[in-house]
């Protein structure tokens, strides 16, 4: 028995009640229609009948109750079933149209995989507090703020020293506290020699952070007594490298430095410094630090940090360390800096030391977003043409019947499948790409140990359909809208179109192009203000500049021996074939500086040059030819001169300027730590030795007498491939007491300072260029779907005589105009915005006219490129075919 | 004349009705009606009692329910067996013959002993 299926749903929607009580009354008339053919009156017949089935009024009601039951489930079936129908259909529909779901989900997938990388950067550097450190809610670095001895300036240092530490370790408000001091540690001896990174830590640095080892014990309070075996805990990485991971590790030693270190435990899998870098090994600090860093108490040497105590507040914990601190210090020495100790969060980029690069994180986070948003303005954009391309499909579905919220539903279904289509992509994307961006941006941070954040996982899934959702929004409301109020003019054809969509695809071409501009102008400024530091006249000339550092096991050779040693070994790279050149200092550029007053004879006090103190250079006479140093009075002091007594010196343009106006510098007489005269050779031209921004410092030279702890600076011949691996090998042949050779160039020591700039320039360009390829793509996009939607308009036109070219100008004139006002929208944002960005540039003004017009000039070329293939189409255009029509 | 009707066993109800329709999709009269003639009255149950179990065992899913029209040219609710059903017709009458078997075996060593 079957019924049609219209008919049996109109049955399922009928109520349990009724049903019950038309089945049952169907029952009865039967019943009693068949007793009384047996004879029964109609009043027996109908008692026999009602006895017969029991108590109907009971049996009603629990017929109904099975019934609604199952018209529940029922219905749970059919919503589920609608729900499937809906994203089946969706799919379908999507896959009709395949470049354009592809074209949503590239852009979708690189607008959210830049925010998710971003995020994930700015998640572990902001948010996520350290790894392995238990309740880190109640953790902070110590940290000093006080008045600097050289610039007068207050300052907050993250360095405390040992005594500092002792008398404050105790505090009544904290539960703990521990110092620890990254250093680099060398092991091995002469050509296999290698150096590991490693912490010295107080015995109540593990026990604060509340680690676990994986193997054996972690340090503690009676390793750091000096009558122990000394012992060493290792990473899980340096176990897994070097150790193959097997448990016989433990009890092995690890010789660094002078001493034999036991290796005790292993730390888990990454385990990171709170500054989130990589150490491989961590030992004791009082038995693997040097004297003065345990005993000086101006030794700022160690960092800080502090469990609060339950209950305790950090503002009366920081009252209690101050006022610990400020008790070991004199009178004298409180006036002068007057230290407060600051308990700062553990997140060092949270803190008041944030590196430079966290701030850019900041950027470029607002940059990912403006990013994301040009392509969600993209997705609308391509759907809305699509959406208007159904206009006839959509059109016949209304007349069908079906109603105006189920399309919107189905449009938003596609949106958010779409979304959902472009977050899968976008986190493989940011998968992929977020330890190699997080390197570039700090490269310090250990990112290999640190993961990756999956717990951005869902939340960047529902970012995806959110944007999906509403990118979808605007076109499944547009769309329906138009379609519902011409049901019958969007059956018919569709050249009126609508003036209202284009109105709205042309106003988000222009936010488009405009949202590029800003990017593109931030780009540029990067890469000027890159170009800027590149070609930075620093004094001196950077390439092919090696330096070499020369150590030996401590107490293998005396004072003298070692410099003997050096000099032997700068004078076997001075005649080694690779190199054009070499010389000794007492610092290399962009390495260490010192500092040192000098007197004038007659002179009381001088002039602080700079507002900063002098800064000396020992160096062999060969330096400043090496360099590549200019003079402009004088000449460099020569080797008859240091035999001759040394007492000479070379001074900068500013000290000269600054200490004899009158350009009598050359012969004048310097006072340098003694009462002796030291004369005047020449004067060199001002060179920046320590940072990019250095200018206007006093700076001079003197004869380096012994080679202590110095630089060999090498000059090697261009095109000399490996010339770092031949340097250590020459060295270390000198003499087998060299423990370890290290040959460095002077590039990798300037890296960090453009790497603010080289860093802004990859990541605002990257993006910046992404959003222009978005950009045209959408402006494309519109521009075809335009000339598509106006084929009659051009046939008419050409029909009365407009000329090709003069179409072509119609199409171009159109895109040149919304990208034109984009540019000149964007830019206004521009200027406004890129004044904010003055302390992250480097010789170049924010309001930059070369890039301005530069970024303009390329927005304008794109658009006039992405103009060019619907234009041609427009002008092929045969006003015979278009007038016909369909 | 009839016997003393039996008192129906619990569980045999479903199995019952499942039997009534293994043949034909009848309404709920004909089922009530079908028990009656087949068990010659022998089994005194409710017929609210063969009508709840129509209805829990379509909401099971065992059999499925649509509106027709009867001989007499009236609408009536027409019930058959899913293929849900007709397994469990099977499954049941199986093990309550295995069931009877055994008893009727236990009961006949009885005899036998006596």
């Amino acid at each position: 028995m079957s019924l049609p299926p219209g008919v049996r749903r109109l049955l399922r929607r009928r109520d349990p009640e009724r049903e019950v009580a038309d089945e049952l009354s169907f029952h009865f008339e039967q019943a009693v229609a068949e007793l009384r053919t047996r004879g029964l009156s109609a009043a027996d017949a109908e008692r026999e009948a009602a006895r017969r089935f029991g108590d109907v009024v009971a049996y009603s009601r629990e017929l109904e109750r099975l019934d609604r039951g199952r018209l529940q489930a029922e219905r749970g079936v059919q919503r589920w079933e609608a729900a499937r129908d809906v994203v089946i259909h969706a799919v379908r529909s999507l896959r009709r149209a395949p470049a354009l779901a592809a074209a949503v989900v590239l852009t979708l997938a690189l607008g959210l995989g830049a925010n998710v990388t971003v995020y994930g950067i700015a998640d572990r550097l902001l948010l996520s507090p350290p790894p392995h450190l238990a309740e880190p809610g109640s953790v902070r670095r110590i940290m000093v703020d006080e008045v600097q001895p050289f610039s007068d300036a207050r300052t907050t240092g993250e360095g405390l020293s040992y005594p500092d530490f002792q008398d404050m370790r105790h505090a009544s408000t904290l539960a703990d506290a521990a110092v620890w001091q990254e250093t680099v540690l060398t092991t091995g001896h002469g050509l296999e020699a290698r150096q590991l990174d490693g912490v010295l830590v107080s015995g109540s640095y593990f026990r604060l952070r509340g680690v676990q080892p994986v193997l054996g014990r972690l340090l503690s309070e009676e390793d750091n007594a000096s009558d122990v075996a000394p012992a060493a805990v290792i990473s899980y990485e340096l176990w897994q490298r070097e150790h193959g991971g097997l448990p016989d590790a433990l009890g092995r030693t690890l010789s660094l430095g002078t001493t034999s270190y036991t290796i005790v435990g292993v730390l888990p899998p990454g385990f990171t410094t709170l500054r989130l870098g990589a150490a491989e090994v961590w030992l004791p600090v009082e038995r693997a630090a040097t004297r003065v860093v345990l005993d000086g108490r101006r030794w700022l040497a160690l960092g800080g940090v502090a469990r609060l105590r339950e209950g305790a507040g950090e503002a009366a914990a920081a009252a209690e360390l101050t006022s610990l601190l400020r008790r070991a210090q004199s009178e004298i020495e409180l006036a002068q800096r007057d230290p407060e100790v600051l308990l700062t969060p553990v997140l060092q980029a949270r803190g008041p030391m944030a590196p430079p690069e966290a701030r850019v994180a900041g950027w470029l986070m607002g940059v990912a977003l403006v990013v994301l948003l040009i392509a969600c303005v993209n997705v609308t954009n391509l759907l809305l043409a699509r959406m208007v391309r159904q206009r006839r499909e959509t059109a016949v579905r209304l007349a069908l019947g079906i109603s105006r919220a189920r399309l919107v539903g189905q449009f938003l279904v596609e949106g958010m499948l779409l979304g959902l289509a472009g977050g899968g992509a976008a986190l493989l994307l940011a998968y992929w790409t977020s330890s190699s961006v997080g390197a570039l941006l700090l490269p310090d941070v250990a990112w290999d140990r640190l993961g990756w954040p999956a717990r951005l996982v869902p939340l960047a899934l529902l970012a995806a359909i959110a944007t999906g959702v509403i990118s979808a929004l605007i076109p499944a409301v547009q769309t329906t809208r138009t379609a519902r109020s011409t049901v019958s003019a969007g059956l018919r054809d569709g050249d009126a179109g609508n003036a209202a969509g284009r109105r709205l695809r042309t106003g988000l071409s222009l936010a488009q192009a405009a949202l590029s501009v800003v990017l593109l102008v931030g780009a540029g400024l990067f890469v000027r203000s890159l170009e800027a530091v590149r070609s930075l006249d620093l004094g001196y000339r950077l390439e092919h500049l090696h330096y070499v550092q020369t150590t030996f096991a401590s107490g293998s050779v005396t004072g003298e021996e070692a410099s003997r040693i050096r000099q032997d070994v700068l004078e076997r790279l001075r005649g080694h074939p690779a190199v054009s050149g070499a010389a000794a200092a007492s610092t290399a550029p962009f390495r260490t500086s010192m500092m040192s007053d000098v007197r004038l004879p007659g002179r009381d006090s001088l002039p602080r040059i700079g507002g900063q103190m002098q800064r000396v250079y020992n160096v062999t006479p060969e330096y400043f030819g090496l360099l590549g140093m200019r003079f402009i009075a004088g000449r460099p002091f020569d080797e008859r001169d240091v035999r001759a007594g040394g007492n000479v010196v070379v001074v900068n343009e500013s000290m000269a300027r600054a200490l004899w106006p009158e350009g009598d510098a050359v012969g004048a007489c310097v006072l340098i730590a003694s009462d002796d005269c030291s004369f005047v050779t020449g004067v060199v031209r001002d060179a920046r030795f320590s940072s990019i921004r250095e200018e206007g410092v006093a700076q001079y030279f003197t004869p380096l007498r012994t080679h202590g702890s110095t630089f060999i600076l090498v000059r090697s011949r261009a095109g000399s491939a490996g010339v770092s691996e031949q340097l250590r090998e020459a060295a270390v042949a000198v003499d087998p007491r060299i423990r370890l050779v290290q040959v460095t160039t002077a590039r990798d020591a300037f890296a960090p300072q453009e790497r603010e700039w080289r860093m802004g320039a990859t990541l605002f360009t990257a993006f910046g260029l992404l959003a222009l390829a978005v950009a045209a793509l959408g402006l494309y996009v519109v521009l075809a779907f335009d000339v598509g939607q106006r084929t009659r308009e051009i046939g008419v036109r050409s029909a009365l005589g407009a000329s090709r070219s003069s179409i072509v100008r119609l199409v171009m004139g159109r895109a040149v105009a919304v990208t034109g006002a984009g540019v000149l929208l964007g830019g206004t944002a521009a200027a406004l915005l890129t004044p904010r960005l003055e302390p992250l540039l480097f010789g170049v003004r924010p309001h930059d006219m070369m890039t301005f017009g530069l970024v303009s000039a390329c927005l304008l070329t794109v658009a006039v490129l992405a103009a060019a293939i619907p234009a041609r189409r427009a002008a092929a255009v045969d006003p015979a075919v278009a007038l016909r029509g369909d | 004349m009839p016997q003393e009707p039996l008192a129906i066993m619990q569980g045999t109800l479903d199995m019952l009705v499942l039997k009534a329709l293994a043949s034909e999709p009848r309404h709920g009269y004909a089922v009530t009606r079908w028990v009656r003639d087949t068990t010659d009255g022998r089994l005194d149950i409710e017929e609210g009692a063969l009508y709840t179990a129509l209805h829990r065992m379509e909401r099971r899913g065992w059999i499925a329910a649509e509106w027709g029209v009867s001989e007499n040219n009236r609408r009536a609710k027409y019930y058959s067996l899913s293929p849900e059903g007709r397994r469990q017709l099977r499954a049941q009458s199986r093990a309550w013959t295995e069931y009877a078997d055994a008893v009727f075996q236990v009961l006949q060593s009885g005899e036998a002993r006596a």
